[in-house]
This record gives C-alpha cells, structure tokens and sequence, in this order.
C-alpha cells in the first residue's frame, strides 16, 4: 500500500505541472488509478454481508469530451486489478460518465454514470491454495465474465490544472454464474478507485 | 544371556510399536466410521433448494458438498457444533471464533454457519453425525481429548422435553453458577441462586451452560459466556405502562421518530419494513401518543431490537450517532458509557419532575452474540 502510495504521488505533481493551462475541447488522457475493492454477498435473504477490502490497482485511456465550461462527458477502457481479502480478479472495464464542475473556480465538481467489465484473469484463495478463477455462466465456473453497475463521480480540479477523481463503482450484476444463481442469493462488486488523468499531448478537439 | 535379552527388548519393542499403530489405526478407523454414517446419511438428501452431494474428509478438511457448491470446514478450527430451537425449529450451528469454513459458492471464509433447512428429526441426526466427526478427529490427532459427553448425550439433554436451547430476551431465570472465566466474574458471583432478568441466552456446546446477555440491575448488564442457569418463566405478560413522564417521554418520542426517519433508516436497511420498521416498533411499542401530544411509554416487555445482525462497523457507527443525537435533541450526555467490542452502551438517568410518577430510565445496548460475531442493538427503559 505504501509502495503504491509512493509510485503515485510523483506522478500526480508530473500531472499537475505538465498539463495545459488552456481548456481544451477534448481530449485523450492516461487514467493511473488506485482502488479499494469489496463484494456484498447476500446469503439466505440476509442482510448483504461484506469481505475485507483490498487495495488494487489499474490504468487506461479515457476520452474526455467537453461541452461548455462546465460540463464534461468521458468514455474509457481501463485494466483495473479488483479485489477483495483472498479474491482478486482483472477486469477490463468502460466506464461512460458525465460531469458537472461546479462553483466560480470550478475546483469540485460531480458526475455519474455506469460502467461494464469484463473478467479477464483472477485467482482467489480456497482451503486448497491460490486457485485460478473459472469464469463462465457454467454450474462449474465460479463467476460470471461480465459485470456492469453505475459509477458516482466525485472531482477535484485543481485551479488552472487538472482533475483526480474519486469514484464509487457499484455492481447491479449478480456476478454469481447463471446455472448458480438462486434465489436470496447474489454477489456484488464493490470498488471505491481515485484516479488521476495525465493528458496524452494530444488536444484533439482544438 | 546378553542375546537372549536384546531379543527379549526387541521384541517388546516391535509389540509396543504395533500396540501403538494399532491404536492409532483404531481412532483413525472410528472417524472413517463418523464420515462413512454421515455421508450415507447426507446421501441425495434435499436442503432447500438444493441437495447434498456427498462428503469428504481429508486431514483437517471436511467437504460437504451441494449440487452447485461446497462447504469445506476445517475441523482442527471449529469450536462449537450447536443445536438450538429457534422460533419452533431446530438448527445446527457450526461455528468458531475465527474463519473455520469455507464456502465455494461464494469464495469467502465464515466463522459460522447455521444449517436451518432440515427437517426437525434430520436436524437432530445432522448434529449428532457431525458431532461424532468432530469428537472422532479431536480424538485422532490430540491425544489429550477426551469426551465428557457425546453427542448422543447431549442431544438426549437438549431435546429433552422442558429444555430450552434458547431463553428469550425478557425471561427470568434462577442462576445455578457463574463460571469463574467469565470477564466479570467478581461482579456476577453473588448473583448466584438469585433471580434475573435476560437479554437472550444460548445454550453452548457442552449442552450445559448458557452464552448471551444477562440483566444485572437496572444498570448493569453483562455478556456472559457460560453460566449455568435454571429457566424459571418469560416475559411477565402484563403491559409495562407508565404514565406521561412529563418532558422526557415527549421529547424522547420525538426524538427517536425523528431518528428513525433520518439517520437510522439510512444506516440501517430494514429487509422487511412492515416487520421491522422502526416507527411501527416505536409508536406501537414503546410510545403512546395522548390525546394531548405527548408520548407515554408502553412496552409489554421494556426490551426492544433495533436490528440484528449488525457488523461492528455499522454497530460503531450507531454508537456514535445515537450519542450525538441525544445530546443535541435532549441535551443529555450517559451516566455511564462504555465503548468496547463486546460490549457498548450508554445509561441516561432522567431526573424526575414534580408530577412524574416515575424515573424514568434510557439504556442504548449494543450486545454483541459471541455466537455469530454480529451486534444486536438494543433500546430500553428502565425505572429505577
């Protein structure tokens, strides 16, 4: 945690003093995150019971299109390493959202929007060891490849400079596999990830 | 001569070395024998809506599988194996301190769990099977075990008729003994052959003792882990009633309305709120409103559950807003608090006003069920 803490604040100040002072139109930016991920497991018709969190990690690309000064939509495809205490799993994910800054300086600003991942490698921790996730909709896989659920936006620009967000990515799926699914039954992903963007020096739309 | 006697040591030797292996063989034979009855018994039965699939049992793993998932519990880490009567059905509760199963469905460790979906005499046999296993195990790999009671002995003494596997919050009961490891043995000791109140008491392993909470005075309250006690009868039937009590009652009635739209309605998500709906509990329970506007408390038992099963994060987090709120709304800080992870509560006394006809009491109890590990909270009232 401290390792991943240390990586990252360098590149945030990179990101800080690198960006334009100019307000593009669009633009592509690399998206580092970190995260802190969890699953709801709801047993029986009990309440949703919860794992240990474990803190992740992930990057990917992100579109960023602006439409007036304020309000901003975003489409990306990231790696996102998710986990929880004895699972982790990489997912790529593509989350859409829009965004409003508000205030005179525009410094804070919120957003919402959804996402939709796809599993793509993953091992947890049974009695027999680390074992290799199995993902499929099979009575024999252990989760579904898919998840999607919505994604609330908290932004922080800072002024002249650019944003970090923080965002609370919530899954609707049951990532239980179809033929396992019963009822009173389901899994839900968790994953609370503050991100940084780094602009690729590309202002497409300007 | 010298011969004759190293042949003789040898083949002492050689005897006590079979001896040995052969009592070994003996306990590993006894608890093939458990699994063996308790795989034919499991064999295609139905569990809701699922079947079991048959068992395994590898050094410290006992799998029980279902159709679609398995449990494996690790037998070197199970505590407690437990049969109780809850709401008129028996279930079997596994359980420990720590992890010690683990769920395939849902790739998670548990520190309980609680088979409740057999039927009343499968129940019984399901307790006794997989206590044999567990007695079996702990006889093959620790050579100090020893059994006090078998299974069969205490499911004899749990069914009996008269038994109570649980005493519900509210019932009195005569204290046999208090077990001198309890935490708070000085202070419950001279409790012993007296008359008390409980918030909920468990029966333990060991079919003999008793863990929960119990009512010391109208102030103190104590988890206990294993008390002996005799039931004597259960909640007294009468309405608890106390007349307007001035302010208080008003203010405290508003207040936990107020608290129930707000901060506990977000905190706590009721799953069945026509069941469990914290203004149905208050203002059909706790408080009656008068013609004038004011509150008057009723309450049948002076006990009620906010909610079950809390974790210990959701449980701090009441803690502390209920603190703030009551100080903010009625400007009242405890008597006494106490903030631990088996035990949280806080005592208000309210002093009473001229036309009071009684003192009046407020006693917010976070009870954690050494059982399940979950925090029960708990609002009260007491005279004192």
């Amino acid at each position: 945690m401290n390792v991943k803490r240390c990586l990252l604040t360098p590149v945030l100040f990179f990101a800080l003093h690198t960006m334009a002072q100019n307000e593009p139109k669009s633009l592509l930016v690399i998206k580092p995150s970190l995260n802190v991920g969890n699953i709801a497991i709801k047993r029986d018709g009990g309440d949703p019971s919860s794992a240990d969190n474990r803190v992740g990690y992930g990057i990917g690309l992100q579109y960023m299109q602006f439409m007036g000064e304020r309000v901003f939509f975003t489409l990306g495809g990231e790696f996102n390493s998710r986990g929880y205490k004895g699972t982790r799993v990489v997912y790529l994910d593509a989350p859409v959202s829009m965004n409003i800054m508000l205030g005179k300086h525009k410094i804070f600003g919120f957003g919402g929007g959804a996402y939709a991942g796809m599993a793509l490698s993953g091992k947890y921790k049974s009695t027999g060891g680390w074992t290799t996730f199995k993902f499929g909709e099979t009575a024999t896989d252990n989760r579904s490849r898919t998840d999607f659920g919505y994604l609330v936006n908290l932004i922080y620009q800072s002024p002249g400079l650019f944003f970090a967000t923080l965002s609370l990515m919530s899954g609707l799926k049951d990532i239980t596999p179809a033929d396992k699914q019963q009822d009173l039954y389901w899994m839900k992903l968790r994953t609370s990830q503050l991100s940084i963007v780094i602009p690729i020096n590309t202002i497409l739309g300007k | 001569m010298k011969l004759l006697v190293h042949t003789a040591l040898f083949i002492g030797l050689l005897l006590s070395a079979s001896i040995v292996r052969g009592a070994g063989a003996a306990d590993s034979s006894a608890l093939e024998k458990a699994v063996a009855g308790f795989s034919l018994f499991l064999h295609n039965k139905p569990y809701g809506n699922d079947y079991f699939n048959g068992i395994q049992q590898k050094g410290n793993i006992l799998k029980i599988k279902f159709l679609k998932k398995y449990y494996d519990f690790m037998l070197d880490k199970i505590e407690k194996v437990v049969l109780t009567k809850e709401e008129g059905r028996y279930v079997v509760t596994v359980s420990a301190s720590r992890d010690c199963y683990y769920d395939s469905g849902f790739e998670q460790y548990y520190k309980s769990e609680t088979f409740s979906k057999l039927s009343e005499k499968d129940c019984m046999r399901f307790y006794l099977l997989f206590g044999n296993i567990l007695d079996q195990y702990r006889l093959a790999t620790n050579k100090k075990y020893k059994i006090r009671k078998t299974y069969a002995e205490k499911l004899a003494i749990l069914t009996a008729p008269g038994f109570r596997t649980v005493i519900p919050s509210g019932a009195v009961v005569q204290v046999l003994e208090i077990n001198k490891s309890e935490p708070a043995y000085k202070s419950l000791k001279k409790l012993t052959g007296t008359e008390i109140q409980v918030y909920g008491l468990t029966v333990n392993e060991d079919a003999e003792t008793y863990s929960g909470s119990i009512r010391k005075d109208a102030i103190n309250s104590f988890t206990v882990s294993a008390i002996r006690v005799k039931y004597l009868y259960g909640t007294p039937n009468s309405v608890f009633r106390i007349a307007p009590a001035g302010d208080f009652c008003t203010k405290a009635g508003f207040m936990i309305r107020k608290m129930a739209d707000n901060e506990l309605k977000s905190l706590i998500p009721y799953t069945n709120p026509d069941k469990y709906g914290l203004n149905h509990l208050i203002s059909d329970v706790y408080f009656e409103e008068l013609p004038d506007g004011s509150f008057a408390q009723k309450s049948p038992d002076m006990i009620g559950f906010f909610k079950q099963d809390m974790r210990e994060e959701e449980a701090n987090e009441l803690f502390k807003r209920i603190g703030q709120q009551l100080k903010d709304c009625l400007g009242l800080n405890p008597e006494k608090r106490n903030d631990k992870s088996d035990l949280k509560n806080f005592y208000y006394r309210i002093p009473a006003k001229p036309g009071d006809q009684k003192k009046v009491m407020l006693l917010f109890l976070f009870d954690k069920n050494i059982r399940t590990g979950y925090y029960q909270v708990r609002l009260d009232f007491a005279n004192y």
